[in-house]
Parts: C-alpha cells; structure tokens; sequence
C-alpha cells in the first residue's frame, strides 16, 4: 500500500499539481499578474500570462489588446498589430485599440499605396466595420423581425389609417434593410474567401511559387497587413492592398 | 541659247586677250638665273638646285654635269605666269635634287642655254658641304629627306601624283591605337580630292581623325623632287584580334590640272579655264603585325581595355536611410580603346538591393589619341540598417607601352544606413495628416479589465436565439401573408360571411333580449334572434320574411316537422307577445331558452 502510493500515486498527484500551476490558474488572476509584470517592464513575462489565458481557448478584447501592448513594448511589432487586429474584431469601436493600433501600423516599413477607394466605398467600408460581426448579425436578424411585424400591419391591420402608418414605416425599414445586409452579407463572404494576416518577421521574401527556390517576387517587413487568399502544403498565397500576389511560408504570417 | 551665251563669252575674251596680246609679245626679256635652298649643307644632305628661265617657251636646256654632286633627283618642272602693269611675264623653272660626293666649298655656275639663237648665262652660287653629322655619310645611296625618311616608299616615285598611307607602327597589341596618315604627294595641281570609302580593314575597329577641311599644304622633296603635300585623312585603328592583318588601300579620287608643256598660246586658246583630268589613286595597303597579349598575369578583372587609364569612385553620399537610393559613381578616364572599356559584373552584398548601372561614354581624340571618359552609374537600396560596404569595383588595363597589366580598385566605400526614421519620410509617401501626427508618439496603457471572455474563435452570433428569431419573423411574415389570401378569397363573401356570423348574431340578439326591461322588445329581440340566425344562414333577407315564407322554406330544406312546428310556434307566442306582453319575466325566460335550443337544433341542419 505504501509502495503503491509512492510510486504511483505521488507521481501522478505532483503532476496533477504542476498543472494546476501551468494551466489551472485563474484567466482573472493571470490577467492581473501580467499588469505587474508590463508595469514592471517585464514584457516577455506579461506576454506569457497573457498567452496562458489564450491558451484554455478564451479571448476578449481587453485581452488580445493588452497582449498588443506588451508585445509592441516588447519590440514584436508583428505580434502587437496581430492582437490589436484580434482585439478590433471584437471591439471595432474601441478608442483604445483604434489608437495603439493606429500607433503600431505607423511603425511598419512596407507602405503600400492602395487605390484609393471612392467616397461611397469609404462609407461602406466605415459602416461595414463599425460592429462586429456577431452584432451585425443581430442588427439584421433584429431588423427581419420588425420588418416581418410591421408587413403583418400593413397587410392585416384592422384599421386603414394603421395600415397607410405602417406602410410609411416600412419603407424606412427598407432603405434600412438594404443598408444593413449587404454590409452583413460582404463581411461573411469575406471571412470565407480569405483570412488576413500580418507579417511575424523582420523581413519575408515573397515568392513566385510556394518553393524555396523559386524566384523573389517582393520583400515584405514585419507588420505588414495581407490577405491570406489559399493555402498550399506550408505556404499562403498571400495578396497585398495593390494587388501583388506572391507565396510566403506560414511560418512568417499570424493569421487574425 | 545657253550654247550661243557661252559662245560669245568666249568671242569677248578672245577679242579682249587678243588685244593685249602686242604687250605680251613687247619688252620680253629671258634671262637664266639658278638658286638653290641652302648655300652649306651637310655631306648626308641633300640640295636643291633650281634653274629658273624667264620669258622662255621652252624649259632650260642646260649641260648640268658636277663633279661635286650627283643628281639624285629631278628635273622636277613647274611653269608660272605673272602680270605686272599689264605686261605678262613667265618662268619656267626645273628642280633638281643633288647629294654632294664630298666635302669642301663649290661654286656652281655659270650655266649656259641657248635659246632662240641667242646664249643667255646664268649667275652662280656657291655652296659649302660639311661632313655628315654622324655616322657615315653614304653618298652613293641617296637619302630622302624630310620626316618620311622611314616611311614606305611609294610605288613609283615619278608619278606626278600619288597617295601614301603611312603607319605610325607596324607592331601592335590588340586594342592598340595605330594612327595611319594619308598623304597626298602631286607635282601637279590638283583641283580637287574626294573620299568616298573607307579602307577595308578587317579585323579592326577604325575610328577617324579629324582633320581639317581644306588641308594644309606643305612641300616636300622626295628623291630631289619637290612635291606638294597634304594630309587627306588621318585614321585610327585598333586592332580587335591577334595576328597578321592588313589594311588595304585607301582609294581617292583626284581632279588634276593637266599640265602640258604647251605655249602659253596654246593654254589660252586651247583651255582657258584649265584642263581637268579625274584620277583614281590608291594608297598602299599595310600590313600590321598584331602580337597577342600576354596571357601571363593576365588580371580576372581584365575585359580588353588597352591603353592608360585611371579610375575614380565616388559615393553621393555616405549616410542614408533604409530604402533611400545610393549612387555610386565610378568614372575610367584615359587614353586608348576607350569604346571597349567595360566594367565587370557587380554582385551587391546581402541587404543591398542594385538596379543595372547607367553608363555613359565619352570619347575624343587628344593629340591624335583616342581618349574619354566612361562612367557607370550605379544606384544601390538598402534594405537593412547598419555599416554596408558597396561592393569592391575592380577594373584592368593593357598598358602597351610597358607591356603590363594594371589593375585599379575604388576604393572600398563604407555606407552607414539608419533605420527609416519617420520624421524625415513624412514628405515622402505613404503617411497620411493623422498618421504623421502619430509618428513616434507612445501606445496607451493597458486595459484594467479583462472584460467578457469567449471562446476563442467561436461565431457565437450563429447559434439557436439567431436561428429562431430568424423562424419567429418567417412565421409572421407567412402568418399575415396567409390571412391576406384567407381574407381575399373569403371576406368579401356575404352569404359566406353571413353563414360564419349568424350564431354569433344570433347569440347577441339573445343577449340583448335578457338585459332589456321591456317584454314587448323582449319578445321582438327573441324573435330577431331566430328570424335573423335563419336569414343569415341561407342568407335570405330578413325584412321580407314573414312566418309563414320562414316556415315554407324550411319546409323545404328538409327540417325535421317537428323542429318546424315548434319553431311556428315559437314565432307565433313571439308575435302575439309583443302586442299583447303577458307571463311577465317567466315567460320570456322560457322562450328565451326555446330560442336557443331552437337555434341549436337549426345549426344542425342549416
């Protein structure tokens, strides 16, 4: 009895201890550890309690953005745009994380000039990240129950005076509507077609085929945002906002 | 008309030399004077003797026979006019080129000529010969004079006119400059020269000399004749391959004056404007000796540049940025081939991006040298901070003259990059107003909270509640669609209509009967109530029904006979009721409960 517990049950006991130490900590304590150690200037540590609480497979916004912070601090320009993009997702109206995110992407060599987008486009674009997705679905699926209320009315209200208001309102609830889910409509099909993704190294050379020895199409430095168009054994194709396409290892690319 | 203009042009000049011709023929005198170039000489020199005779049809003809010297060229003749206060003279002059036999004080002359009957003698002059200056005087082999003295001679040397190509060098070293010089020799006048080609020379690359357009005249005296010379082209050759090579002939054609000894008579009439003869020359062909170069410390860097030259590089700069150009200038300036001047292939170090170099080339003749200037324009971007050293340019020569290769080296340049600092590429691309504002400013503090934590990456918008709301708004939207079909097809039907709310009036009816005070409308709302639940149901109007249609027409939608007595009744009690109310509250009770069972027993049938 004695020697079964020694050898077996010790063993696994002790284990079962040190990964309570490694994994069994609080998301709330670590996140709390971390701000001793980024105040302390203790940057790699900081990141390591914040990398435990995504490791148990949570996130939140303050976490990813914090996580940013002490890799921007940290000198992982890549990294710290990578979380504050995670971070934006799931706060896109977040002063914040706008700011340091802004901060961080000043910092990165590559200025790529896209075309600029017209007025419309940019509108678009503005509305279209102003929620997040999750609340964008609800916006429309909100938008869809109140429509199909107010088209019961008009079709079978009792009154005609209530019939001709609702016809009224459900015009408003039209131009709403068509606002609304083509910007819902482009942000899934967009999170289908392709992942984006920043440049983790100092410097990448994107290739014409995905092959070490195939020729350099273009560098790219760390920061860098990109879409993630196809994927190929360990290599992305990737595209840039001016359109130049090349394949970089996967290695190199943290996908948001 | 033209033909005739000229013809008496030619009237008028006749009649006009014809008129001076008694002045001519009046006041000649001849006389015989001889000259020569220099009156003391070296014993390996050669002199010129001339035996000039004024106003004569004829050249002198003298017995010329020296003890002193041989005549080793010559008689070269040549012919003037001259008009002085319009009295014509002439001479006609012979040149002979004498090579003293030996050394001391002579006097030649006086020479004798008969002309015309008459003897004319000549003045005398007397010449002192020195010993040669060195070495031996050879004084059987006649030497030319002059800077030709080791050119090649030409093929005969009496033509009165004839082209030489003379090679500063026979031997030569590919891509070695081998200046050649056509010069033109004539004893006669020549009008005009032109070059239509340029000698085949295979095997070179030939570059011209300029020289200038109307050449300059100079005289020389090749074998004691004196000749006229010019320099009609100067050529540069580089030889491009090793090996006996030849560069053939150069050909010019000439216009000459034929001269003609003739009276002047004869020149004035036959061809007042000169007679013009085109000749063909040809120069002779050379033959060039091209050595190979040494292989033997032969440079790597060496790309058959032949000559002298030196290399300077120059940076523009010696501190930049990342991604800011570097131009690196490298200049080769020199005398030789400097067309074929190349600089090697440059590899740029690891972080250093080079686009292909610029070059420029400059070439002229200095001195008859061929010399310029090449300049590669090299632009580097660097991709990575820190101390970069441009790549090494190496360049080698031939240096003919001392048979040696040269290698020359820009000196190592040593660039110190820094990282893009954002201040200074804010007037560059890529920043907008807000961005520039941001530049170098710090990131904001952490969050305090941790705020809502999900699972990472999970679409939690697309789970149930999502899904129902989704099914809750189809249900509605299907919902009113439905009723409006319902409402389309059915609502507007009366007899449907009336059938579907004729209990629920007929229930009213019934209602209003038990809450009113009055028997007399007690009994009329009982009556209303079946009266009205019949008309509704077969929908039939309730004003034109009396009793006894009622009954008639029940009769005939086969209701039982008893439910139809009973209603005959009821209708009867009801009538007679509302003119003479009696039985007070009972009564109506009881009727009212006959009413609707008898509206019960009706549903069933109607």
């Amino acid at each position: 009895m004695d020697r079964k517990f020694t050898y077996i049950i010790l063993p696994l006991f002790s284990l079962i201890c040190l990964q309570g130490i490694l994994w069994g900590q609080e998301p709330g304590q670590l996140f709390g550890q971390a701000r001793q150690f980024y105040d302390n200037g203790d940057y790699q540590k900081a990141i390591g309690s914040y990398r435990q609480i995504l490791q148990q497979g949570q996130e939140s916004a303050a976490l990813h953005y914090n996580l940013g912070n002490a890799y921007f601090k940290a000198g992982a320009l890549g990294e710290a745009i990578l979380h504050y993009e995670k971070a934006r997702r799931l706060a896109p109206r977040d002063r914040d994380i706008q700011y340091n995110l802004q901060v961080a992407r000043v910092r990165v060599q590559d200025r790529i000039t896209a075309p600029e987008p017209s007025v419309v486009m940019r509108i678009f674009n503005g509305l279209k990240y102003f929620l997040t997705l999750n609340e964008l679905a609800w916006t429309t699926a909100g938008l869809i129950l109140l429509g199909s209320v107010l088209f019961a009315f008009w079709r079978t209200g009792p009154d005609s005076r209530i019939r001709q208001i609702t016809s009224r309102v459900l015009i408003v609830w039209l131009v709403l509507f068509l606002l609304v889910s083509p910007l819902l409509l482009s942000r899934t099909l967009e999170a289908q077609q392709h992942a984006e993704g920043i440049v983790l190294v100092p410097e990448v050379k994107a290739r014409s085929a995905p092959q070490e020895m195939s020729t350099e199409v273009f560098l790219l430095h760390e920061g860098t945002k990109l879409e993630v168009e196809d994927t190929q054994y360990e290599w992305y194709k990737i595209k840039l906002p001016d359109t130049k396409e090349g394949w970089v290892h996967s290695d190199t690319i943290g996908i948001i | 008309m033209f033909g005739l203009r000229k013809f008496v042009a030619a009237g008028f000049g006749l009649l006009l030399i014809l008129g001076f011709l008694p002045g001519i023929s009046v006041g000649q005198t001849t006389s015989l004077s001889i000259s020569v170039d220099k009156t003391s000489l070296r014993a390996d020199q050669t002199l010129q003797l001339e035996l000039e005779v004024r106003n004569s049809d004829k050249f002198p003809d003298v017995d010329l026979s020296l003890d002193a010297f041989s005549i080793v060229g010559g008689p070269a003749q040549s012919t003037s006019y001259q008009w002085i206060n319009g009295k014509a003279s002439s001479s006609k002059t012979l040149t002979y080129a004498l090579q003293p036999n030996k050394t001391g004080r002579f006097t030649i002359g006086p020479l004798v000529m008969q002309y015309r009957g008459k003897k004319y003698t000549s003045n005398r002059v007397t010449v002192t010969v020195t010993p040669a200056a060195s070495g031996q005087p050879n004084p059987s082999q006649p030497t030319p004079s002059g800077p030709q003295a080791n050119a090649q001679q030409p093929s005969n040397a009496s033509d009165v006119i004839y082209v030489r190509a003379i090679p500063e060098k026979t031997e030569a070293y590919p891509g070695e400059q081998i200046n050649v010089t056509y010069k033109l020799y004539a004893r006669v006048s020549v009008r005009n020269y032109s070059i239509e080609k340029q000698a085949d020379a295979v095997g070179f690359w030939k570059e011209e000399i300029e020289t200038p357009q109307n050449p300059r005249l100079s005289q020389e005296v090749i074998h004691g004749i004196r000749y006229n010379t010019a320099v009609i082209r100067r050529m540069a050759y580089f030889p491009t391959k090793s090996g006996d090579l030849t560069i053939a002939a150069l050909p010019v054609t000439v216009e000459v004056q034929a001269s003609r000894q003739r009276s002047m008579f004869d020149d004035f009439f036959s061809d007042p404007f000169g007679r013009v003869v085109t000749r063909q020359l040809a120069g002779n062909p050379i033959h060039i000796s091209v050595k190979p170069l040494p292989t033997e410390g032969q440079p790597e860097s060496f790309a058959g540049a032949v000559g002298q030259f030196s290399l300077s590089a120059k940076v523009d700069t010696t501190e930049t940025r990342i991604d800011e150009a570097v131009g690196l200038s490298v200049v080769i300036q020199g005398t030789g081939n400097v067309p074929m001047v190349t600089l090697p292939e440059v590899t740029p170090p690891d972080g250093l991006d080079m686009f292909d170099p610029e070059i420029e080339k400059h070439t002229g003749f200095q001195g008859n040298r061929l010399t310029g200037s090449v300049q590669y324009q090299y632009v580097f971007i660097p991709r990575k901070a820190g101390d970069l050293r441009l790549p090494d340019i190496q360049f080698s020569y031939f240096d003919p003259g001392t048979e040696q290769y040269h290698t020359l080296e820009g000196s190592a340049q040593v660039i110190r990059v820094h990282p893009a600092a954002r201040q200074n590429r804010v007037a560059g691309t890529g920043f907008s107003r807000e961005e520039v504002k941001l530049i170098n400013q710090d990131i904001r503090y952490l969050k305090p909270a941790l705020g809502t934590l999900h699972e990472a990456g999970d679409r939690y918008y697309a789970g149930w509640p999502f899904y129902l709301t989704l099914l809750i708004s189809l249900a509605i939207f299907g919902g009113s669609l439905g009723y409006r079909y319902w409402y389309e097809r059915w609502g507007k039907d009366t007899t449907y209509m009336r059938r579907r709310h004729a209990m629920k009036r007929a229930n009213e009816h019934l209602g209003q009967a038990s809450r009113s005070r009055e028997t007399a409308a007690q009994y009329s709302l009982l009556s209303r109530a079946l009266l009205g639940f019949i008309g509704d149901k077969c929908n039939l109007a309730e004003n034109a029904l009396n009793t006894d249609q009622i009954v008639a027409y029940l009769r005939q939608q086969s209701i039982p006979e008893e439910t139809v007595r009973e209603i005959e009744d009821f209708l009867a009690t009801c009538h007679a009721g509302q003119f003479a109310p009696t039985g007070g509250n009972g009564q109506t009770d009881r009727l009212e409960t006959r009413a609707k069972s008898l509206v019960r027993e009706l549903n069933k049938y109607l």
